[in-house]
């Protein structure tokens, strides 16, 4: 994974509502820049579980795979 | 302190990243590119912050909905562009492909010559200022003669004001022993002023000085960096220890340089000594540097020069008769051998650029008259003049970067190429790398064609009619023909031209190899053996050693004879003496080279004996002074080839010696040069401490094995003689002719890249007229004409473009046949038989180029061309 998919992927989470971010304080060894924090918002930490829960459920649905 | 990102990246990531998230994202790259550098390195943190930062771009622009910066749709559109132009190159593969391939090949062999020629020419130099260095050598009626004495020497350091520092050196081999095998070691014995005058400085310890040169003092040697690093692994405690040179003790000082290697690639300097008995005025031993003073000119100081050498002949007109003194810059002493060819192979470079450029061109014009319809519809749906312009100026960027960056590789190759195969004797040969200012250089000269031929299309595109272009190319060929074949012509004239000049050098080179060298080289090997007075002090040490030496070698199984010589044939090294005939008033006396050589030594060599008698072993020391000359020296002093038992004088006064035969005549210095007279001694009646032990092998025997022998019995008798050049006899002949090979191969080379860059072009021109005029010719065809018609309109154009390439290109032949004349040897510049084949192999050229396109003429369809038309 690049670092700039990273960058675009996190700013779509953003965007949808499922991160939260905050700049920090500006350091030195950064050029005197802040830097963002991101937190999981509830909604999303909600809509995880269900996603996972979903999953769980569509494989728990498949038959057994058996090697003939 | 932090270390900054690369700041370009950095300023277009500022100016492409929405204004929200910019701040932590340069942050973050920021940061990691701190640690980077320190975790690995500032180049490598760089290239990585490139990689993310080009990444981070392309992200943006993919999720930038408007609003995007102008670089940014700039870098869009060059991307748009290129696709164009790659499609089109995948339209016409082969023509991009021999575009790219051409410019490449030109740009990266005239990188590989003149680097080559830059390594040759200037890095001989000792010093960058080597234009304010002159020699100042005696010139005996206005001929360069020898070095000069120790009293003149004096004179020169007191004739002061318009020298700087004046000093003086002698060269020497020595036998290196004592670490690991006797080795034959170059070395330059100097004085105080020799360092401080090209301002060299030492990398350790120190160089020679004053103190070094007192009565008495330990004998001081300066290493070579080369020499330093091969010998003590660049160690520092090197300094204080002690090399043994022809038994003598020197002290090591210190370490000069690795840039410094004057004079003849010098692997050390000594601290100079002169025996007190060669100090004379008639020992002339020292060759003479000296700095100009700031502001004084050459002409300033050949003036004074002349005025010193004026005084010294009122002074002592019985030593310096007749004689002068020359002052020249060290730089055109220096390079005085290599200029010439240097020169021509630069015009040769330069001209196959040119060839290469002209390709590119024909290549380029070819494509907008390919594209113009294509423009027309893209100008009918509204693309802008200036993007039209862009859509050509990436397509000529496109071929160049491509063709240089293949150039860059085709350099490296070609210029190891080049000295892999410069003779070894070549000084400067392991200075010859890609030159980088000369690599870029060539490419800005290839970007400046491509740039000059994309500026006529698109000037041409600024101008367009939509209309005319959409209706059809066959107008807009029609307007270029003259421009397409003046192209093909000029490349032919480049190829004709070097291929006079390489067909000259090459028939030279062939005579030269052919000249009789008055001896027969194959099937021997040499010996050089040196034994140093210091061990040897006199004959009664040394005669018996090299007769020993002689003797086991005429035992040896495979030898058929042995024999000792003084001075060997095409060496340098040159022994003179005046000799005359017992009469002083029939003739002057003449100066002739003296050579002792053993009873073997023409049977060795197999020098024809003419007349008389060769030396035997009943010719020795007690026995009456006998002498064989040369039959040169018999004709110029009686005029007559047959002078056995006559009488002939020379050397020291009442110096005698009755003629006893007459042998053939050897090339003594070059082959090329006239054999001067030789007057033969007996080794016993004249020996000497250096010699070279020469062994003929029975028939069928290799030289190589020989040589091994040789080394086995020379190291029987004295471990410490260096054997490293025990050589076939082959290889003197083989570096008299090593420079004459080396510039033959080289243009030879080059003129062959030119024919088929030549022939290529022809080639795609050709085809592209016939193509262009297909409808026309399909016109022809369906209307009656005949095949031979067609091919009579297809041969007219190539025979147009033929005579005007070959007018042109004999007559800058012929003119360049004239520079390089000096390098022509038995062969006139205006040698027919080379202009006959220059003639023949162009036209040769241009029939096989056409006869493809003309194939293609008669296959066209008529009905077909007549409905496209």
């Amino acid at each position: 994974v690049t670092r700039a998919a990273l960058y675009v992927a996190l700013r779509r989470l953003e965007e949808k509502g499922w991160l939260r971010s905050e700049l920090g304080e500006p350091t030195p060894e950064r050029g005197g820049r802040a830097k963002r924090y991101f937190r999981v918002t509830p909604a999303a930490v909600a809509r995880l579980r269900r996603t996972r829960d979903v999953l769980v459920d569509l494989w728990a649905a498949i038959p057994q795979l058996q090697a003939k | 302190m932090t270390p900054h990102p690369p700041r370009f990246a950095e300023s277009l990531l500022r100016r492409a990243l929405p204004p929200g998230d910019r701040d932590d994202l340069l942050g973050d790259l920021a940061e990691l590119y701190a640690a980077r550098v320190h975790a690995a390195g500032r180049t490598r943190a760089s290239l990585e912050y490139w990689r993310e930062a080009l990444a981070l771009l392309w992200h943006a622009r993919r999720s930038t909905t408007g609003g995007a910066s102008k670089t940014l749709q700039l870098l869009t559109g060059l991307r748009h562009d290129a696709a164009a132009a790659l499609r089109l190159h995948r339209r016409r593969p082969l023509q991009s492909l021999t575009a790219v391939l051409m410019l490449a090949t030109a740009v990266g062999i005239s990188t590989a010559v003149l680097s080559a020629a830059q390594a040759l020419v200037f890095d001989r130099l000792p010093t960058t200022d080597a234009d304010r260095v002159v020699r100042i050598d005696e010139t005996e009626k206005g001929e360069l003669l020898r070095a000069l004495s120790e009293p003149d020497v004096q004179d020169w350091r007191s004739a002061g004001h318009i020298f700087g520092e004046v000093a003086a050196y002698s060269t020497a081999g020595r036998a290196l022993t004592g670490l690991g095998d006797a080795e034959r070691v170059q070395l330059a014995s100097v004085d105080a002023d020799f360092f401080p005058l090209f301002r060299v400085r030492p990398i350790v310890g120190r160089l020679i000085a004053t103190d070094d040169l007192a009565e008495g003092a330990p004998r001081a040697a300066v290493l070579s960096q080369r020499f330093w690093q091969s010998r003590f692994g660049g160690d520092p405690s090197a300094i204080g220890r002690t090399l043994v040179l022809d038994h003598e003790p020197y002290q090591i000082v210190g370490v000069a340089p690795a840039t410094f290697h004057y004079p003849d690639d010098a692997l050390l300097w000594t601290s100079l000594r002169i025996e007190p008995v060669f100090r004379g005025r008639l020992f002339h031993l020292l060759t003479v540097v000296a700095r100009l003073a700031d502001q004084a000119t050459l002409t300033e100081a050949q003036a004074a020069a002349d005025v010193v050498a004026a005084d010294l002949a009122r002074r002592d007109p019985e030593v310096h008769r007749a004689r002068g003194v020359a002052v020249t810059l060290l730089a055109a002493y220096l390079t005085r051998d290599v200029r010439t060819p240097m020169h021509f192979l630069l015009l040769a470079a330069a001209l196959v650029l040119l060839v290469g450029c002209i390709n590119v061109s024909g290549v380029m014009l070819v494509r907008t008259t390919d594209r113009w319809r294509e423009l027309g519809t893209r100008a009918a749906i509204g693309a802008g003049r200036l993007q039209l312009i862009r859509l050509i100026a990436t397509d000529v960027a496109l071929l160049t970067t491509v063709a240089t960056g293949l150039g860059v590789g085709v350099a490296v190759a070609a210029t190891s190429a080049v000295r892999r195969l410069a003779p070894a004797t070549l000084a400067a040969r392991e200075h010859i790398a890609v030159d980088r200012e000369i690599l870029l250089w060539c490419v800005a000269m290839a970007a400046a064609a491509a740039i000059l031929t994309g500026a006529e299309p698109a000037v041409r595109v600024a101008r367009m009619r939509v209309l005319e272009a959409l209706g059809g190319a066959s107008r807009a060929i029609t307007m270029r023909r003259f421009a397409r074949h003046a192209l093909v012509a000029a490349q032919m004239a480049g190829a004709v031209a070097l291929l006079v000049c390489s067909l000259l050098l090459l028939r030279s080179f062939v005579q030269m190899v052919r000249v009789d060298s008055g001896f027969r080289a194959e099937g021997a090997a040499i010996a050089p053996v040196r034994l140093p007075l210091r061990k040897y002090p006199d004959r009664e040490r040394y005669e018996p050693l090299l007769q020993a030496l002689l003797d086991r070698a005429a035992k040896t199984e495979g030898i058929s004879a042995a024999a000792l010589a003084f001075m060997m044939p095409l060496s340098a090294g040159r022994f003179v003496v005046d000799v005359r005939l017992p009469e002083p008033a029939t003739r002057p006396p003449i100066e002739v080279l003296l050579n002792t050589v053993s009873a073997d030594y023409f049977r060795a060599m197999q020098i024809p004996v003419v007349r008389g008698r060769a030396f035997t072993t009943a010719d020795i020391r007690t026995s009456p002074q006998v002498a064989v000359v040369s039959a040169r020296l018999a004709r110029t002093l009686w005029g007559r080839v047959d002078v056995v038992d006559e009488w002939l004088h020379g050397g020291s006064p009442g110096e005698r010696w009755r003629v006893v035969g007459v042998v053939g005549d050897v090339k003594d210095r070059e082959l090329t040069a006239d054999p001067q007279p030789v007057l033969y001694r007996a080794f016993a009646q004249f020996p000497a401490n250096f010699v070279t032990l020469i062994a003929r092998g029975e028939r069928g025997d290799s030289a190589d094995r020989l040589a091994a022998q040789l080394r086995v019995l020379i190291a029987g008798i004295d471990r410490d003689i260096p054997t490293d050049a025990v050589a076939p006899l082959q290889s003197l002949v083989d570096a008299a002719v090593a420079r004459a090979r080396f510039v033959t191969i080289l243009v030879a080379a080059f003129a062959a890249v030119a024919v088929a860059i030549a022939v290529v072009g022809l080639y795609a021109a050709i085809s592209y007229t016939v193509q262009a005029r297909a409808p026309e010719i399909g016109l022809r065809l369906a209307l009656g004409a005949t095949r031979t018609a067609v091919v009579r309109v297809v041969a007219h154009d190539v025979g147009v473009m033929l005579v005007a390439g070959l007018a042109v290109g004999l007559s800058a032949g012929l003119t360049g046949a004239q520079a390089i004349r000096q390098l022509l040897f038995d062969v006139t510049p205006w040698d027919g038989t080379s202009l006959v084949l220059t003639v023949v192999t162009i036209t040769t050229a241009a029939a096989l180029g056409s006869a493809g396109a003309l194939r293609a003429a008669l296959r066209i369809d008529p009905a077909r061309t007549l409905h496209a038309g």
